[in-house]
């Protein structure tokens, strides 16, 4: 039997985790242009909306492909499995955020559902935890980790960072409404929102500035351009950069600077974004990521399997419950699974511990 | 605040309430795209958008799915297989897979935190179908309630 808190966990997860289907823009302009046809007077533009790079891309009817035997991913990378308390000693759950290192796991500590009440870290050796400060206006909303200091936004669209080496959190801005997207450089706080607009504040506090107002963030210095609703391009914001993103026969695409991810005759792969190196995951798939822009991983509800892009070692997940990712904005460094009702630890991936 | 400001601030959160409503990403689309389009007609006569919006949403939502069972009574699922596809442990799937109106009532009760009189008015229904629907939703996702009733101490 499970409760309340899972489920409402599961909806709210669910949510954050959903990125709309990348045609959108698309649609919204035929549905305009047939309204605009049928009904002269309405002239409510700009209901355009190109919404991308959540952390998950999400189909369905993804077609099932023949699963090899692979080893799971404790016998796979022993050395990046390990085993966290459910909770902490004053009864709060714990959801893992990214990891800091291969020995330092930055978690969030919820205090109700849809409420994070501070932050800790947790020493994979020493297996202790340490409290790295309260974190004011923070929902189950993402946090991103930067060089020294963790950043959140607050349900208006406030801005807060708080320093890795714990302490206060700090108010250094607020955007113009809920966050999508957020970096932490060294001096900035980089975000958009759902639509194009990059936007930045110094993290000192100051005004905010528009960077750009056609692209979105990726993850700094990174950023995506659209054409249709369709990821078209990768921009480098510092060095200028551009890389063309192959989506040739494919739907659903997401991508890092190194790997896109999408479906490609049905079937869930990645490649370069320049169209080369193109993999199949085994598995059957609906749901699929790239993690620290190095691994891909497809989803439960059956077996998840995890890729090592550069080594080409596999390792699988078969637990599938509570199964999830870092609560970070940029691509995830951690996977946890296993967390039953009545266990007192779960199990997470750190996949910066893997050699 | 201008119609296209709310709708460059707030499009992406309607868009993932949009998504826990109906279950799939292109209904979402279309439901906040309908929803948006009405607000836009709207905009100077109405104080406070989001609620607005957000109830249009779970109303609008139940509409369409009660037109398309008229439309498609012959495909109607029972509602006690929704499960089946899905792999025991995964409860987002289920609760993707509940009937519109159970999920409504899920949505507004575990991911906007209303009680069951708010949930009933947004959805135009009594309380007791609030309750009812939420009772039955919670059976077939196997979760155990820990309170009866939101929004009563």
């Amino acid at each position: 039997m499970r409760d309340e808190r899972e489920l409402g966990r599961v909806i709210g997860r669910g949510v954050q985790t959903v990125a709309p289907p990348s045609d959108l823009l698309a649609g919204v302009t035929r549905r305009r242009r047939r309204r605009a046809r049928r009904q002269m007077v309405f002239t409510a533009a700009a209901v355009v909306m190109v919404v991308a790079g959540s952390s998950l891309a999400f189909w369905r009817e993804a077609p099932r492909v023949g699963v090899q035997p692979v080893p799971s991913v404790d016998q796979q990378w022993p050395e990046a499995v390990v085993k966290l308390p459910v909770s902490s000693a004053d009864g709060k759950k714990y959801r893992p955020v990214a990891a800091l290192g291969a020995t330092r796991i930055l978690v969030a500590v919820e205090s109700g559902v849809r409420r994070i009440e501070r932050l800790e870290i947790f020493d994979t050796v020493t297996r202790s935890f340490r409290v790295l400060g309260t974190t004011p206006q923070a929902t189950t909303a993402r946090f991103e980790v930067g060089a020294s200091s963790v950043a959140w936004s607050g349900p208006g669209g406030e801005l807060w960072v708080m320093p890795l080496s714990g302490g206060t959190a700090r108010r250094v801005g607020t955007a113009r409404g809920e966050v999508g997207a957020l970096s932490v450089t060294p001096t900035h706080l980089v975000w958009s929102h759902a639509l194009t607009g990059v936007y930045r504040v110094p993290l000192d506090g100051g005004k905010t500035e528009e960077i750009s107002d056609s692209l979105r963030l990726q993850a700094w210095p990174w950023a995506v351009s659209f054409v249709d609703g369709n990821p078209a391009m990768l921009h480098d914001l510092e060095s200028g950069r551009r890389i063309k993103i192959d989506t040739a026969s494919s739907s659903h695409v997401r991508c890092v600077p190194r790997w896109c991810i999408g479906l490609r005759s049905g079937a869930l792969a990645v490649w370069r974004p320049d169209g080369s190196g193109l993999r199949f995951l085994a598995g059957s798939n609906k749901i699929g990521d790239i993690l620290d822009g190095r691994f891909a991983i497809s989803h439960p509800p059956r077996e998840s399997v995890v890729l090592d892009l550069e080594s080409g070692r596999t390792g699988v997940i078969r637990a599938s419950s509570d199964f999830g990712l870092g609560w970070s904005y940029s691509t995830p460094t951690v996977v946890y699974w296993g967390r039953e009702a009545g266990d007192q630890e779960f199990s997470l991936l750190n996949l910066l511990a893997v050699r | 605040m201008e119609f296209e400001d709310f709708v460059h601030a707030r499009g992406q959160a309607l868009l993932r309430f949009g998504y826990v409503l109906t279950g799939n990403a292109d209904d979402a689309a279309d439901l906040v795209q309908e929803v948006l389009i009405k607000l836009g007609d709207r905009w100077s006569r109405i104080d406070s958008p989001e609620a607005y919006v957000r109830t249009a949403m779970a109303r609008q939502h139940i509409s369409w799915w009660r037109k398309r069972r008229r439309e498609q009574l012959t495909d109607l699922v029972p509602e006690n297989s929704y499960t089946h596809d899905h792999e025991p442990d995964d409860l987002w799937a289920e609760v993707r897979g509940l009937p519109p109106k159970q999920r409504a009532v899920l949505v507004l009760r575990y991911y906007e935190d209303l009680s069951d009189q708010e949930i009933a008015d947004i959805l135009g229904i009594s309380r007791g179908t609030v309750r009812s629907q939420a009772s039955r939703a919670l059976a077939t996702l196997r979760v155990k309630p820990s309170v009866l009733e939101r929004g009563q101490v």
